[in-house]
């Protein structure tokens, strides 16, 4: 019964009801910023769209189902410890772990284990600090063992089915990612909304990590493995 | 009713950018490999492991001429059978039933070989 009132709710005038919009911008922002690097520079690199197409794209729509949990946590302010373990813990590793991941694809294991841990680091501690130091603490393990793990496995995949992974592994990603706005909205469906704000969290936040993905894929540092 | 209307729009939105960058962006990636035409002059190289070490025998070839790379897979453990040549495009995992990989080096100098996990190395030399 909760989850049918939950799924009503992304029709609803609740944080809830902004989280399909919050998908849609972060899309049109990375997609949009995409097309514009395509157009001025990434056409005339060799073999560009066989050569990273596949995990632009993936990673592109990782960013896109991580978000819009922020700004769901970001309007209820304050969380019980248990959720704010939970919530720093899911946000850390699901970011850390695919940004890793595509990053370990196309650079090598030591910039994307590099970039998964920065990128699941910040997530994690911003999105754990909602509970106070414990998040904090999940937000920062998370986001350390998930960045490391998501390089490693891309790495490892790399002469066995990588492609596939990257669509198995992005699938249960987005599941856990629904999970989590899930049950952010049942622990806090009592509760008001703290915090009202527009999209901008979710618009720079898409802008800043795509360009950076897609600067670090193509024209980054790399492994011996991909020189 | 309104809203409804809204959120269908907005998810039929997302699926057409998705969809759509996504046909764009999803292409088939390069070949693992060159191969040869048959009856072309090639180089035959063995290949095998000893001391963590990839072993090629020899480990001398002319640029230009094409190169198969011939893997003794019974002596070469875990992940060496993955094996990869980054310099020239090549990536091979190599089984019992397909142990040969094919692909002609057109710059000279000593390249290093190495299995996808950066484990086991060794170098080539292309004259």
């Amino acid at each position: 019964m909760t989850f049918k009132e939950f799924t009503k709710e992304l029709n609803g005038s609740r944080v809830e009801g902004e989280l399909l919009k919050s998908i849609l911008y972060s899309l049109l922002v990375s997609f949009g910023l995409f097309a514009i690097l395509y157009i001025v520079t990434l056409r005339y690199i060799d073999n560009f769209i066989p050569k990273y197409g596949f995990y632009i794209f993936f990673a592109i729509l990782s960013y896109a189902i991580i978000f819009p949990a922020i700004k769901q946590i970001r309007a209820y302010g304050r969380f019980a410890c248990m959720s704010g373990m939970m919530i720093g813990m899911t946000a850390g590793m699901m970011s850390g772990f695919l940004s890793g991941f595509f990053i370990g694809a196309t650079n090598g294991m030591f910039y994307g284990l590099v970039f998964g841990m920065a990128v699941g680091i910040f997530m994690g501690v911003w999105t754990g600090k909602s509970c106070g130091i414990m998040g904090i603490m999940e937000g920062l393990m998370g986001g350390f063992m998930a960045g490391a793990m998501g390089a490693m496995t891309s790495v490892m995949l790399l002469n066995d089915h990588l492609k596939f992974a990257s669509v198995i592994i992005f699938v249960i990603c987005a599941v856990i990612m629904f999970s989590l706005n899930y049950m952010i909205y049942l622990e806090m469906k009592e509760n008001k909304r703290e915090v009202k704000e527009s999209h901008w969290v979710v618009v720079l936040l898409s802008f800043i990590l795509t360009g950076i993905t897609i600067w670090l894929m193509v024209f980054g540092p790399r492994s011996a493995l991909f020189v | 009713m309104k809203s409804k209307m809204k959120n269908t729009m907005i998810i039929a939105i997302v699926i057409i950018l998705i969809i759509g960058f996504g046909i764009f962006l999803i292409k088939d990636s390069k070949a693992n490999g060159n191969g040869l035409n048959s009856g072309e002059k090639v180089q035959i190289v063995k290949l095998s492991v000893e001391n963590g070490q990839y072993v090629m025998n020899p480990s001398q070839v002319k640029r230009g001429i094409p190169v198969r790379i011939e893997a003794d897979v019974t002596k070469m453990p875990g992940c060496s059978k993955s094996f990869v040549i980054p310099s020239f495009n090549v990536m091979k995992v190599f089984t019992s039933t397909d142990n040969t990989v094919e692909f002609t080096p057109d710059k000279a100098g000593v390249f290093n070989v190495m299995c996808s996990m950066n484990m086991y190395k060794g170098t080539l030399t292309v004259e």
